[in-house]
């Protein structure tokens, strides 16, 4: 039956997900003490994590297109340097764009500009993680025969919420 | 600037600009609830899990449902097709099995990393939390699915960043009010 079809193969998904995603969790959960003493920083974690995200899922997503039309291919890699560049520009303008937005936000509320900071310079390491690791999973998964589609979407966003929350601890290592 | 170059940042721009202000507001709400993390320990454990658990759910129905309009398999009003209920059915059923299975995943992999949580707790709080965002999402997801196609716009590029975002902030608002009566 259909319905069980659509289940079983969406809960498949799920499953993966849910494993990799658990991991930002337990990283969190690891480091209480510091979200506790700056919980700002929570504000920042779906920030940080959805724009890596969805970074990764239209980048995953047009690469997939392009590999399946054929304008990426082993002699043709104009197509994905042009998306390479083009996302990551996308990408880094997004974290400095909601960076400034919320530094201004800070300045109005009275809170330290530094979270601004933080915000800015986990988006800088973050971006080319995301953006190589999107195009190395449509890459790979297309040359083994998947369908990208339906693999870097739901896989990025995961690998981004562990990403994206080490980046987060990572630069407020750095900086706090 | 090529043309190629300015539609993909124009558009990519706009979708991220209204998910990051959407983030904004289920973070503020993840700092609301700061305290309750060191109440239920493993209970920040399975927010990123359970967040895009329904970000998915929610994908994968619109992505169906946008089919389905295109395809004409299903008319854009609502109905008792199989098309519609079984999709919506579906999609419940998965936010219940995910709740459960996440709350599972999080005890299995803290119980091997020897860290203690209460199991009774972190269930209830996943199941009725997952349950109720399930429910709201899944209908929230065919309005707006049938209401973009009758405006004529694509369901596919609507519902997608929509229903990612919509769910972060429904998902950590049930986790929220599910927390706050569970003692």
């Amino acid at each position: 039956m259909r319905f069980w079809r659509t289940v079983a193969e969406t809960y498949s998904v799920l499953v993966a997900c849910a494993l990799i995603s658990t991991f930002s969790g337990l990283l969190a959960e690891h480091h209480l003490d510091l979200f506790y003493s700056v919980p700002f920083l929570l504000v920042l974690v779906p920030v940080i994590n959805d724009i890596a995200g969805n970074v990764g899922a239209i980048l995953g997503a047009r690469l997939s297109s392009a590999l399946h039309l054929g304008t990426i291919s082993r002699g043709q890699r104009k197509e994905l340097y042009f998306n390479l560049k083009a996302i990551s520009a996308s990408s880094l303008l997004m974290y400095a764009a909601t960076s400034a937005v919320l530094f201004l936000y800070l300045l109005v509320v009275g809170g330290s500009g530094k979270l601004a900071l933080v915000l800015l310079v986990s988006g800088l390491i973050l971006t080319p993680v995301v953006v190589l690791s999107s195009a190395l999973l449509s890459l790979v998964s297309f040359a083994r025969g998947l369908d990208p589609d339906n693999v870097t979407g739901p896989l990025i966003t995961s690998l981004c919420d562990v990403l994206g929350m080490g980046c987060l601890l990572l630069s407020a290592g750095l900086l706090l | 600037m090529e043309r190629a170059l300015r539609s993909l940042l124009v558009q990519s721009l706009s979708v991220l600009t209204l998910c990051a202000v959407a983030d904004f507001s289920a973070g503020s709400v993840l700092e609301g609830m700061k305290e309750r993390f060191y109440v239920v320990p493993g209970l920040l454990t399975m927010v990123p899990p359970l967040v895009g658990l329904r970000g998915n759910i929610g994908c994968a129905l619109g992505s169906r449902l946008g089919t389905a309009l295109h395809l004409g398999v299903l008319r854009p009003k609502l109905s008792r097709s199989w098309e519609l209920v079984g999709n919506a059915l579906a999609a419940i059923f998965l936010s219940i099995v995910g709740s459960v299975t996440v709350a599972g995943i999080s005890l299995a992999v803290r119980g091997s990393l020897g860290l203690s949580s209460r199991i009774l707790d972190l269930l209830g709080i996943a199941l009725i939390s997952g349950t109720m965002a399930g429910v709201l999402i899944t209908f929230l997801t065919i309005a707006v699915a049938l209401l973009s196609f009758r405006r004529r716009w694509d369901p596919d590029n609507v519902t997608g960043p929509v229903m990612t975002t919509l769910g972060d902030i429904i998902t950590v608002l049930c986790i929220y009010l599910v927390v706050l009566f569970w003692g």
